[in-house]
């Protein structure tokens, strides 16, 4: 029976479209599936949104569609991406205006409905943690400014509205909160027609989303290890491919003439990548069991995956809320040459230390002060100890949360002037940054409260005379 | 017996999920996976991530892939939905402090020398 073939056309908000375009030249390729959100970069783009409503989308579509594009058309490959963001509509205008200039023939679908922001904002709906269960308000306690609305909030909607675009034949389907996998999912959903009780098949079709969704963490990247793991050209590491069969048995690959590999090492990093209980792996469309997944090499950068299970998936949606919580404070600044980490550690105890202590606006400080030298304990702190060498140099820098921005700035400054004028002699290279913190809390909604919907936009070309 | 540090039978790499953390490993060779299930127990783990944590950690075992799955929680600091204090939000490099615990192995035992992909008998070479 038939194949489909899908391939990764980007795993991340800033996936490179070169990758992309070396995915849509694989003869093969039928559906060029990009993920292009994290729980991060919503948080940004609903902030984007906030400060400019036209903002809020993927910031690299404009340049991303305008390369992948005609290589798509040319080679009939259909694109389903995540490039909403938190601003869906607009997303799909700017696609649709590219479309338009580059004169095609196309139909673009907009998946709605993952924004709920109206529904949380008149209570309409009681939410609760995504894993505790408890009320979420109950957790809102570690916010600021407890009365404040939150700035957003989106369900992970799944497979079914994908399906449906694709059924009402769009070339393009936009989309905002999708869950990762699903995005990779409709596609074998619409085309091998699996429905409810295909459920072992729809987990194969999940496993492959989940395999190729972060790009080249299944190809090679994020993997390279000294002495134990080489990756061969690791400058052009090729995003996956898979060709997935009726059953939802698939065989991994990536185009010709890229780099990396596809190997059962590289994909058993991926499989596990990113999941709490591998018997049941949560999705929108199934509750996925990967711990019997096999994964056998067959040829040369081609592994046969197999052996998912599904049950069904949660009745309740995961949903992400999100609250303006304060400031995010960092500053510090840097020492080369012989006694460079002596100096910054005592910049740290006896300069920034007692200044911080004493500092009129140190009853705003809501996380933290936290204390580094970058090159030894900025990221496993207390959990590794001091070098026993003497470093050629050291970076202090110091991460707080703070109330409001006028003092998050001020605390910036007072760390800066402790490392500059206060501390070793030699310190240069002073940071300084305050942005917007925002908290986000996961929780579910019933699937009654989210209105999911597809709006179709069909392009005729412009014909000029001249 | 010996001891020798994790990286040098297997690999580890890690993610995240809000504010917890999930720590996979993956032995360069089958054969090392019992080794592994052995001795990376929650106890050793936590013994080596205590000061990073504060909730429960729990280990699930994928014998498809000879994998081990480690998921911590309150792990992250409040991870990238809470803003962490950390440089490294995601947590991405605790999979490197896995391979930093030490396991004990015979005497005599070899550590792999080939890279995984080129050794798994895929069809590499």
């Amino acid at each position: 029976m038939e194949t489909v073939t899908v391939g990764c056309g980007s795993g991340a908000s800033a996936s490179r479209r070169e990758k992309a375009i070396a995915v849509a030249r694989e003869p093969a390729v039928e559906y060029l599936c990009c993920d292009r959100l994290a729980e991060r970069t919503l948080a940004n783009a609903a902030a984007n949104m906030l400060a400019e409503p036209d903002r809020g989308y993927n910031p690299s579509l404009e340049r991303w569609f305008r390369a992948v594009l005609p290589e798509c058309v040319e080679n009939g490959v259909r694109i389903i991406g995540s490039f909403g963001a938190a601003n869906t509509s607009v997303a799909s205008e700017q696609v649709i205006r590219i479309a338009e200039e580059l004169g095609y023939d196309l139909n673009v679908a907009t998946v709605l409905g993952d924004d709920v922001l109206d529904a949380v904002l008149e209570e309409s709906v009681d939410l609760s943690h995504w894993q505790t269960g408890e009320p979420i308000d109950y957790d809102r306690r570690n916010i600021v400014d407890p009365s404040a609305p939150p700035l957003f909030a989106h369900a992970y909607l799944g497979a079914d509205p994908i399906v449906e675009a694709l059924d009402r034949r769009a070339d393009i389907v936009i989309t905002g909160r999708v869950a990762d996998l699903s995005l990779f999912l409709a596609p074998l959903i619409y085309e091998f027609g699996w429905c409810n009780g295909d459920i072992d098949e729809i987990a194969g079709g999940a496993t492959v989303g989940h395999l190729l969704e972060c790009e080249a963490y299944a190809t090679g990247g994020n993997l390279y290890e000294p002495g134990h793991v080489d990756i061969p050209e690791m400058d052009d590491i090729g995003f996956p491919i898979a060709e997935v069969g009726p059953s939802g048995e698939a065989v991994l690959t990536k185009p010709d003439g890229t780099g990396g590999i596809v190997s059962e090492f590289s994909l058993k990093n991926q499989l596990c990548h990113e999941i709490l209980d591998p018997t049941a792996y949560e999705s929108p469309d199934v509750t996925l069991d990967v711990t019997e997944v096999e994964l056998d090499g067959i040829a040369e950068d081609q592994v046969h995956v197999s052996g998912a299970q599904g049950s069904p998936s949660p009745e309740d949606l995961k949903l992400l809320v999100g609250f303006d919580n304060g400031l995010f404070v960092e500053a510090g600044g840097s020492w080369a040459g012989p006694n460079s980490y002596e100096k910054a550690e005592t910049c740290i105890e006896r300069v920034i230390r007692p200044n911080v202590d004493r500092w009129e606006h140190s009853d705003q400080i809501f996380h933290g002060p936290r204390y580094d030298i970058v090159g030894v304990n900025s990221i496993h702190g207390p959990a590794v100890t001091t070098p026993d060498c003497d470093p050629n140099e050291a970076m202090v820098r110091v991460a707080a949360k703070i109330e409001t921005e006028a003092a998050a700035d001020d605390f910036a400054d007072l760390v800066g002037n402790c490392v500059g004028m206060g501390g070793g002699a030699g310190a240069g290279g002073l940071v300084k940054q305050v942005r917007p913190n925002i908290t986000i809390f996961p929780a579910t909604i019933p699937r009654s409260h989210v209105d999911q919907s597809v709006e179709l936009h069909r392009i005729v070309p412009r014909r000029t005379d001249s | 017996m010996k001891e020798i540090p994790v990286r040098e039978v297997a690999f580890a790499r890690s993610g995240d999920k809000g504010n917890i953390s999930n720590v996979h490993v993956h032995p360069y060779r089958s054969d090392d996976y019992d080794l592994l299930i052995e001795q990376l127990t929650v106890d050793r783990v936590r013994e080596a991530f205590d000061q990073l944590i504060d909730g429960p950690i729990e280990r699930y075992v994928l014998p498809g892939t000879s994998s081990i799955n480690f998921v911590m929680y309150g792990a992250l600091g409040g991870g990238v939905i809470g803003r962490s204090l950390n440089r490294d939000i995601h947590g991405k490099s605790r999979g490197n402090l896995l391979m930093s615990m030490s396991i004990e192995v015979p005497e005599d035992y070899q550590p792999p020398t080939e890279s995984p992909h080129v050794s798994e008998g895929n069809g590499q070479r």
